[in-house]
């Protein structure tokens, strides 16, 4: 196609030799389509035959562009107005985020909660709780006790009705009490001794049909089963195995009251939140003690909020800025800590009183 | 001037200026289709040759080299310039280039309006298909020196001239169908 178009031009023009002109013509002549060519062509040398005029530039000319301030390209002004108003924009932006109108909370709930009960108390026996030592079943020697570790420990009770100078009962201590299989068979009860004297009216049988009363209480007291008379360890075993109560989880029970009792030992809201936490997810009445504990702190730090947002109102922001650097000290190491602490931040940064959110 | 470096000194770019001033001018006169707009450009071509005079390597024409730097002079500048026109009318009152032959006209005025469309059709062509179609028309080029200046290969440069002939003369196919009989 080069060799067309060139040739085409050449002919037109009057450039070709002779010779090669007259077979281009007749190549002309034998191709309507090369012929439409070189007719468009004919008339596009004649409709473009204007010479160009003569350039006037001097180099004196050039000289002075050489010197005059280098022209920017319009493409690099629209590329530097691009980045001007990127950068303008981008400082807008930085600036509304650097004065930010809100805090968001959280740990801290802004809807106000009723202020809890008294939290749930549970036995402090449990820390300490054994089936038995190395003399034998350990007894408590009360019922309000024996009940409320048997309801924390979801437990049945193993009561043992004595008489004081009963020989059979201080046998069945001596003997049937520190008795491997006995042992064993009561690990699954809470084991609960009383005076018959002392026992509630329901319970104290007529003694002489046998010495000393046995019985098995559901934790609320109420009677499941019972034997009277001395029975061989072998057969108290297996009246305590007849039922088939699981074993409660003494160890793990013990451990979540011994961390409910280090926490309200402990100095510092982190420690104790710690150890709350650890106990919360146990289905019973340590857990029920543990997010109780969680709630009321909680519900402390919501307190204190508040009242720096009164305090923001009446008195001004260094008033509440006081308090609410007071409120993080106590919650510090907690989440409560740390949304009371970037409040008081603000506060004490703007002036004002931050936009509140969860 | 070819294979050689550009001269350093004043007095010779002086005289390299007056050598090819004429070139480079008509190079882009036939590109952006008005004298002000190509002296002014021939003024930044120079320019831009004296700034990079050290890169040129004397290993091609200079001429060569200048048009490819008019080029690029050119293109940098094309947003800024109207639409450029390969006929200027220099000063003559504007031709109608839409009028419908009538019977009477004569050959003469035939011809010229014939002429007009064709001006027409080159102009209205898109930039990538006439400006190697004006390099190829009124610099005399060949295939291979359009490329070379615009910066593409010899076949894009034949495909584009030949596309650019091939639209004109559609365009003539067109006004025959039209106004066959008076044309």
């Amino acid at each position: 196609m080069s060799h067309d178009l060139e040739r085409i031009r050449d002919y037109v023009e009057g450039r070709l030799p002779p010779a090669e002109r007259e077979a281009f013509a007749a190549e002309i002549a034998r191709d309507a389509v090369l012929a439409e060519l070189v007719e468009t062509y004919e008339l596009v040398v004649c409709a473009t035959s204007d010479p160009a005029p003569a350039a006037t530039t001097s180099f004196g000319d050039v000289v002075v562009r050489a010197r005059a301030p280098r022209r920017v390209p319009r493409p690099l002004l629209a590329a530097a107005a691009l980045l001007l108003a990127v950068g303008i924009f981008f400082l807008a932006w930085s600036s509304l985020r650097m004065t930010p109108t809100s805090v968001t909370l959280t740990s801290i709930p802004l809807a106000v909660r009723p202020a809890p009960g008294a939290p749930p108390e549970w036995p402090r026996e449990l820390a300490a709780h054994r089936t038995a030592d190395e003399d034998g079943l350990l007894f408590y020697d009360d019922m309000a006790t024996a009940q409320a570790v048997a309801k924390a420990a979801k437990a049945p009770i193993f009561l043992f009705i004595h008489f004081p100078g009963c020989p059979w009962c201080k046998e069945f201590r001596e003997v049937q009490c520190r008795d491997g299989d006995v042992i064993k068979a009561a690990e699954p009860y809470v084991l609960l001794t009383l005076d018959w004297r002392k026992a509630p009216a329901a319970l104290r049988e007529d003694p002489n049909e046998g010495w000393p009363l046995f019985d098995i209480l559901d934790a609320d007291g109420r009677k499941l089963d019972g034997f009277k008379g001395l029975e061989p360890a072998m057969t108290v075993a297996a009246f305590l195995s007849k039922r088939g109560f699981p074993r409660p989880d003494w160890e793990g029970l013990g451990e979540g009251a011994r961390k409910l009792e280090e926490a309200e030992e402990a100095k510092g809201a982190a420690a104790r939140l710690a150890l709350y936490r650890q106990v919360a997810a146990a289905g019973n009445v340590l857990g029920d003690a543990a997010r109780a504990r969680i709630a009321e702190m909680e519900k402390s730090a919501q307190d204190a909020l508040f009242a720096a947002r009164d305090e923001f109102l009446r008195k001004g922001a260094a008033a509440a800025a006081d308090r609410l650097g007071a409120a993080a000290l106590a919650f510090r190491g907690t989440p409560y800590g740390d949304d009371l602490e970037r409040i008081h931040t603000f506060v004490r940064e703007h002036g004002s009183f931050p936009d509140l959110k969860e | 001037m070819a294979d050689r470096a550009l001269p350093g000194d004043g007095d010779e770019f002086r005289r390299l200026f007056e050598e090819h001033r004429e070139t480079v001018f008509r190079v882009l006169y036939r590109l952006v289709g008005n004298r002000h707009d190509a002296e002014d450009l021939v003024q930044d071509t120079f320019v831009r040759l004296w700034r990079k005079r050290d890169q040129f390597r004397g290993d091609g024409s200079l001429e060569g080299y200048l048009r490819r730097i008019a080029y690029r002079t050119f293109l940098n500048a094309r947003a800024r310039l109207s639409r450029p026109r390969v006929h200027e009318n220099n000063g003559r009152e504007p031709v109608d280039t839409s009028p419908d032959p009538s019977e009477n006209a004569s050959r003469a005025e035939l011809k010229s309006l014939l002429l007009a469309h064709v001006r027409r059709a080159v102009d209205e062509l898109p930039d990538a298909w006439r400006e190697p179609f004006v390099l190829f028309r009124y610099e005399g080029m060949k295939l291979k020196e359009i490329a070379d200046t615009l910066g593409i290969t010899p076949k894009a440069a034949e495909i584009r001239v030949a596309r650019a002939l091939n639209r004109v003369s559609g365009r003539l196919r067109e006004l025959k169908a039209k106004y066959g009989e008076a044309l």
